[in-house]
């Protein structure tokens, strides 16, 4: 009887060995087929021009990820491929959290970001609320990074930075320089917070604000504000056009004979449509950014060559801060080993990584700490690098610089 | 009157349908479209009132919503009680229509619509340049956003708002309303007070765009004030007015599931802006072979197939 015993709680016991216990264990995690990443960018509406260059980027740096066979996961012991959603948020606040709302529930583990402030404003939002991160160029805003939104990181440099820049380039020329600034002021966030930097570097580097003008986004005349700043004489013009109106201003400067020795404009020259929107009158602008195809930086010839390959030219500027974005994506979440959102933001956060368009780590708040900044100048359809800031000096040798050159008259060109 | 109990329980059945969809779906992208096709009912339906019943073609229906969002958002974000703040921003809304609509009303026919689209246009660039900084809600609220709140509130404002129209247009008001969208002078003739209808007419029109604005301020996570203002909000609510039908009850509700959700579906689904083309084209057919909107597209075929089952009884 008491073997009859022993027998069935044995059985027993085999039985819950074999078939029960392994049951309540937690199941190994099983690989997904991709790892998905969304990019909801303005691919139609006035930022087209700039945030079609991300999208450029992001499809050239994937392609090759996957090339290789994708990111390698810890927790999978293997290399997965990038699966890359592109939404368009037709450059509209609203479509930007609709698109977003998509990403999240396709179950993307991060989003690369666009630029241009309403994407970039609204969308952060969006990705602190759902917890992914928003990692991208973004915009050149500085407030945005002051509201404890801890999921945006920004590849792009920010207005305190850029903006007194214009003042050390005018500085490192030779006498005699130009004095007297002109600002057209876009009535929008980042603009506003250029020209505060703007006044407070003109006061203390001994220039003199002759002339400042603000307009509404959408404007199409600017003779008003050209005529008022060629009366008060002056000879560097600061402003923050959208794409569409770099062109349409740098015209009516030609009808009106306006000749300011320095056009310094950020955002719309380095759109992909300006130089192509007016051929040699793009020459002498010059615009601040974040990325040169001409940068001789490890990875840069072949985004070069596939850009050209792909697209038949060398990519535009934001390109390169674009590319730079998905790499410190693909650095974290190799580090983090886990396909978990927390984690990808919490090893972002972490990043010190050389990427194309040079060294990139981030501060508490997202924004990417001395950041290489260079100034190029429109000449003959190219974009030469001019000038660049400090932290340009650690890569001396793989800045192709030319120099500055003040622009002569319309009537002499 | 037994038709209008059939009209009353289907109307009672989708609202209840609707009432429930949170129940069968958490995904956050299908609220935030039924949250959005909500509020452009209710958007749309203020429009109806005045354009679409009174025939006064406001163009600057962007800046009562855009009244009604900021001053909402503002005050909310400021401490005072949600529904406090919501009745505010619809009671802004309306008094600021209250006093430029005496001035406005003695304008007629294109004027009236270039100075309600130019009004739009000043207080859009104003707000643009005053307060370029968006509005945000604070890190801890967002810990806290839930949609479903703001789902049952845009439920709420979009059935108001149907149920507005639905009195307007069988009231004393509403044939006044009606009488001079047709013919001004005859309606005046007939002794309709038109300034009192027309002030009437777009006190509650403003009243209801105010509503929807405010209710857009709650849903938003992140607001740039001139984005409230922009003539987008005007001329999405024409288009969806006259593409589910001008004037009617139900088109403005066709409309606004034609419009939110055909041109999210072909966002997704079209690459390389080509959705906006696509949808472009959609709408002229639409405004080319169904003049009257999918309204009278419904009747025509409603009437087909009547016609077409008679033969067949009689045969029978």
């Amino acid at each position: 009887m008491k073997k009859k015993w022993l027998v069935i709680l044995f059985s027993l016991f085999v039985v819950c060995a074999v078939f029960v216990i392994p049951s309540m264990l937690p199941a190994a995690k099983k690989a997904p087929e991709t790892i998905k990443v969304s990019a909801v960018l303005s691919l139609t509406g006035p930022f087209a021009p700039l945030a079609t260059q991300a999208k450029n980027a992001y499809q050239i740096y994937f392609e090759k990820v996957n090339a290789e066979g994708g990111i390698f996961i810890k927790e999978f012991n293997k290399k997965i491929p990038v699966e890359i959603k592109i939404l368009d948020d037709e450059s509209d606040g609203l479509k930007t959290i609709l698109q977003l709302e998509v990403a999240n529930e396709w179950g993307a583990v991060a989003n690369l970001g666009g630029i241009g402030c309403t994407s970039f404003e609204v969308g952060t939002v969006v990705a602190q609320k759902n917890k992914m991160v928003w990692l991208g160029p973004g915009c050149a805003g500085w407030t945005p990074h002051q509201r404890g939104i801890n999921y945006m990181f920004s590849t792009f440099f920010k207005t305190p930075f850029i903006s007194p820049l214009v003042y050390n380039m005018i500085m490192s020329m030779p006498e005699p320089r130009p004095k007297k600034v002109a600002i057209f002021e876009i009535n929008q966030l980042d603009c506003e917070e250029a020209v505060e930097y703007w006044r407070k570097g003109a006061e203390k580097k001994g220039f003199e604000i002759v002339y400042h003008q603000k307009y509404a986004l959408g404007t199409k005349d600017f003779s008003a504000m050209i005529t008022g700043a060629k009366a008060a004489g002056a000879e560097i013009l600061l402003g923050y056009p959208a794409p569409p109106e770099g062109p349409a201003m740098i015209k009516q400067m030609k009808e009106l004979d306006y000749n300011p020795k320095l056009i310094y404009w950020i955002r719309a020259p380095e759109a992909s449509s300006f130089g192509p929107a007016l051929g040699p009158l793009a020459d002498y602008v010059c615009v601040p950014v974040a990325w040169s195809n001409q940068l001789a930086i490890s990875g840069n010839d072949q985004l070069n060559a596939q850009h050209q390959k792909v697209h038949g030219k060398l990519g535009d500027p934001i390109t390169g801060s674009a590319y730079a974005a998905g790499q410190v994506l693909v650095d974290a979440v190799k580090r983090a080993g886990i396909l978990d959102r927390k984690a990808i933001r919490d090893t972002i956060a972490k990043t010190d990584t050389e990427t194309v368009a040079g060294r990139i780590h981030f501060s508490p708040q997202g924004w990417a700490v001395d950041r290489l900044v260079l100034v190029l100048q429109w000449k003959d359809g190219k974009q030469n690098i001019v000038y660049y800031n400090e932290a340009g000096q650690n890569y001396k040798k793989n800045i192709p610089k030319v120099d500055l050159k003040w622009q002569p008259p319309w009537s002499s060109r | 009157m037994p038709k209008n109990w059939k009209s009353f329980f289907i109307f009672g059945g989708i609202i209840a349908l609707l009432a429930m969809l949170p129940l069968f779906t958490n995904r956050s992208d299908v609220l935030t479209w039924s949250c959005l096709t909500l509020q452009y009912i209710l958007l749309s339906q203020s429009w109806n009132i005045i354009g679409g019943y009174a025939g006064q073609v406001n163009l600057g229906h962007a800046a009562f919503f855009g009244l009604g969002a900021l001053t909402t958002r503002y005050l909310w974000l400021a401490g005072l009680p949600f529904p406090a703040s919501l009745l505010s921003g619809a009671f802004i809304a309306t008094v600021f229509a209250l006093l430029i609509g005496i001035p406005a009303f003695r304008l007629r026919g294109i004027y009236f619509v270039i100075g309600t689209l130019v009004l739009a246009e000043i207080l859009k660039v104003v707000i643009d340049t005053r307060f370029p900084v968006a509005s945000v809600l604070p890190v801890e609220t967002l810990l806290t956003y839930s949609l479903l709140p703001r789902y049952y509130l845009s439920l709420m404002g979009a059935v108001l708002s149907v149920i507005a129209v639905y009195f307007i247009s069988r009231s004393r008001l509403g044939l006044g309303m009606m009488a001079i969208r047709e013919d001004e002078d005859a309606a005046r003739t007939s002794g309709v007070n038109i300034l009192q209808n027309k002030l009437i007419a777009f006190a509650i029109s403003t009243f209801l765009a105010g509503l929807a604005g405010g209710i857009f301020a709650f849903y938003m996570v992140a607001i740039q004030p001139g984005y409230v203002f922009s003539p987008i909000w005007t001329f999405d609510s024409v288009v969806i007015v006259f593409v589910g039908g001008i004037g009617t009850l139900i088109g403005p509700i066709i409309g606004s599931v034609f419009f939110v959700l055909l041109k999210q579906w072909l966002s997704l689904h079209l690459p390389g802006g080509l959705h906006l083309a696509v949808f472009g084209v959609l709408f002229i057919l639409v405004v080319l072979y169904m003049p009257d909107g999918f309204i009278e597209a419904i009747r025509r075929y409603g009437k087909m197939v009547t016609l077409g089952r008679k033969p067949m009884v009689q045969g029978g």
